[in-house]
């Protein structure tokens, strides 16, 4: 009779799996370190849970999927935060009456398609993201990098529809900025 | 004619959250009015339309090719499996 160990399973999935989760946990998280704790968090949840695994099932499948709870657990986490409209984000760009500050005014930018393909470009659009609060980035990424319209994604993560467009629209205000002062501008 | 605007048209703060509520929603008739009123007369609020709509395209062209600080696979592997015990 064929008895599994447990551990041992799991390490042989580490050798194979580790590429696949990795870059799937990237694309989702846009994060490195998120993305390598993530799965690590998977190998060691599947040993706890190496009982439930059916032996004729494929374990790049199970895997995948215990992969998947995590990562909406990780966003579910940060995006429970309610927003709050009075928290002194706004007021950086709007006065009293809703009318923009001088300071914070959009210039015209020299901006055509092009720019889109331009790599360095799209590098400091990521570095601009990579300085916004972490909720939003992560409502940027569940937006951008993850398949589901919309309504499902506030569905699942049990946030409401108009806080989700308010992280959205917050982050994108932050990033033009920023994009602004370190591109535009400079 | 500043109380006509008040009335009738959105402050910049209000159209700014318009202009990007309507990549998730559809505007209303009277929101998609009032935006446009505003637009129409406010060249900021006009950039920020162009800017937003860059920035959305962007974000969707983004490829998760970064690698400024690649995983180190095999010593990734060697992390999980020595937490494995067994």
């Amino acid at each position: 009779m064929d008895i599994v160990n447990p551990a041992a399973t799991i390490r042989c999935w580490v050798d194979l799996y580790s590429e696949t989760l990795l870059s799937w946990a990237y694309h989702k998280t846009q994060n490195r370190q998120t993305a390598e704790d993530l799965v690590q968090d998977t190998f060691l949840s599947a040993v706890q849970a190496f009982h439930n695994f059916k032996r004729d099932s494929e374990p790049k499948t199970w895997l995948f999927s215990i992969l998947n709870n995590k990562i909406s657990d990780h966003f579910r986490r940060e995006l429970k935060k309610p927003i709050v409209d009075d928290d002194g984000f706004l007021i950086n760009f709007f006065d009293q009456d809703g009318r923009w500050r001088k300071e914070a005014m959009p210039t015209k930018w020299n901006a055509d398609e092009e720019l889109l393909d331009n790599i360095e470009f799209q590098q400091a659009l990521k570095l601009c993201m990579q300085k916004l609060p972490s909720a939003w980035l992560m409502a940027i990424q569940l937006k951008y990098f993850d398949s589901k319209g919309g309504v499902e994604i506030c569905k699942e993560m049990n946030i409401s529809p108009s806080n989700f467009w308010q992280l959205i629209h917050r982050s994108r205000l932050q990033l033009r900025k920023c994009l602004e002062n370190n591109w535009f501008n400079k | 004619m500043q109380r006509v605007m008040n009335n009738f048209m959105y402050s910049c703060q209000k159209a700014t959250e318009l202009l990007d509520k309507k990549t998730f929603e559809k505007l209303s008739p009277f929101e998609r009015f009032r935006l446009f009123m505003h637009t129409r007369m406010c060249d900021a609020c006009r950039a920020y339309e162009k800017q937003t709509t860059l920035i959305h395209k962007a974000l969707n062209r983004q490829v998760s090719s970064d690698q400024s600080s690649p995983t180190d696979l095999s010593s990734f592997k060697e992390k999980v499996k020595e937490n494995i015990k067994g």
